[in-house]
């Protein structure tokens, strides 16, 4: 696949690393001269190429073939690039997957289609539910969203005083939209199937649209 | 006569998407611009047609306009994001659109492109 990535920082050199390694055709676009010339002198990294052009420009954008690009990811360090970066991916140029970076949680609500996004990554906000779900018993923690949102992926530790303790999965009846995809107790994954009883302690990871949210926490956790 | 009588047996003959292809061929063919169906994607182009739909759709919670022109060749869908109307762009009305076409869910989509109202 050809990839352009827009933004030489340490995000996108390490992910065109990472990609050009896996076979792929990688291309970073970077409108710091001196930083292009820097990573050329050190060749690093391997068999990437480099331009230094504007993303935010659509003739200079150009240079880098993306016309050509199966993938676009907008990594820049700053939020309105990475924005316009997207949006002249998709108008412009009609990738067809834009990848962008979210940098300031705040501004995530943007990075939608209306933007030419197809997948926004939130490095914070990844952390933050890694932190949630490491110490949170007894709610439901997100930990990954798909298809724009319309499904997550969410976690709930059960408390001694759950309501789903003791009760298998058939007589706790899940909410509609909404399934429970794997049970986490004792270092041991559990597939669930309908006679599967659920106890204290045990990590509950569920695939539910946002608006099951509210009824899978009052099934799963009170 | 001949060729009346044949072009009568023509015209009854024959299906009513040739016919209506065959107006819109001739509606559009002063322009010079090439057939939609044979529009490359993905590099800039200019397709014309007759507006023969508008649609208000939601797209990430804001509403986008999406007008369907057809050449009789092929259709092709441009979306306005952030639009309810255009003003002047109506149904039956020729339009020339620029932009870069893409396909999407078997469509051909041109995402906010240039547009020209001809009549």
């Amino acid at each position: 696949m050809r990839v352009v990535i827009a933004g030489g920082g340490n995000v996108g050199t390490f992910i065109a690393e990472d990609l050009a390694k896996a076979g792929h055709d990688v291309v970073i676009v970077e409108v710091d001269a001196d930083r292009v010339a820097q990573a050329l002198a050190q060749g690093e990294p391997a068999g990437v190429e480099w331009i230094a052009a504007d993303g935010c420009e659509v003739s200079e954008f150009a240079r880098a073939g993306v016309d050509k690009a199966d993938v676009v990811a907008a990594v820049t360090g700053d939020d309105e690039d990475n924005l316009v970066i997207s949006l002249l991916a998709k108008q412009e140029f009609a990738v067809p997957r834009v990848v962008a970076r979210v940098n300031n949680p705040k501004n995530e609500w943007m990075f939608n289609e209306m933007w030419g996004v197809d997948v926004s990554v939130s490095t914070p906000h990844l952390l933050t539910a890694l932190v949630e779900e490491a110490v949170s018993v007894g709610s439901l923690v997100r930990l990954l969203s798909f298809e724009g949102g319309r499904a997550r992926l969410s976690e709930a530790t059960l408390a001694p005083d759950s309501p789903a303790n003791g009760k298998d999965l058939a007589e706790l009846g899940m909410p509609r939209d909404s399934t429970v995809v794997a049970i986490i107790r004792e270092d041991h994954v559990i597939v669930p199937r309908g006679d599967t009883v659920l106890r204290g302690g045990d990590e509950v990871l569920v695939l539910t649209t946002p608006d099951a949210e509210d009824d899978v926490i009052t099934t799963l956790l009170g | 006569m001949g060729v009346v009588l044949k072009n009568l047996r023509k015209k009854l003959s024959q299906s009513i998407d040739d016919i209506e292809g065959e107006r819109l061929t001739g509606r559009l063919a002063d322009l010079g611009v090439q057939p939609i169906a044979e529009a490359p994607t993905r590099t800039p182009i200019l397709l014309a047609g007759e507006v023969q739909g508008l649609q208000v759709v939601p797209r990430a919670g804001s509403p986008s306009l999406e007008v369907t022109i057809s050449d009789g060749s092929g259709r092709a869908v441009a979306v306005f994001t952030g639009r309810k109307r255009l003003g002047g762009v109506d149904c039956g009305r020729r339009i020339v659109v620029d932009g870069v076409a893409r396909t999407e869910r078997g469509r051909m989509v041109v995402l906010n492109p240039a547009y020209t109202i001809v009549e």
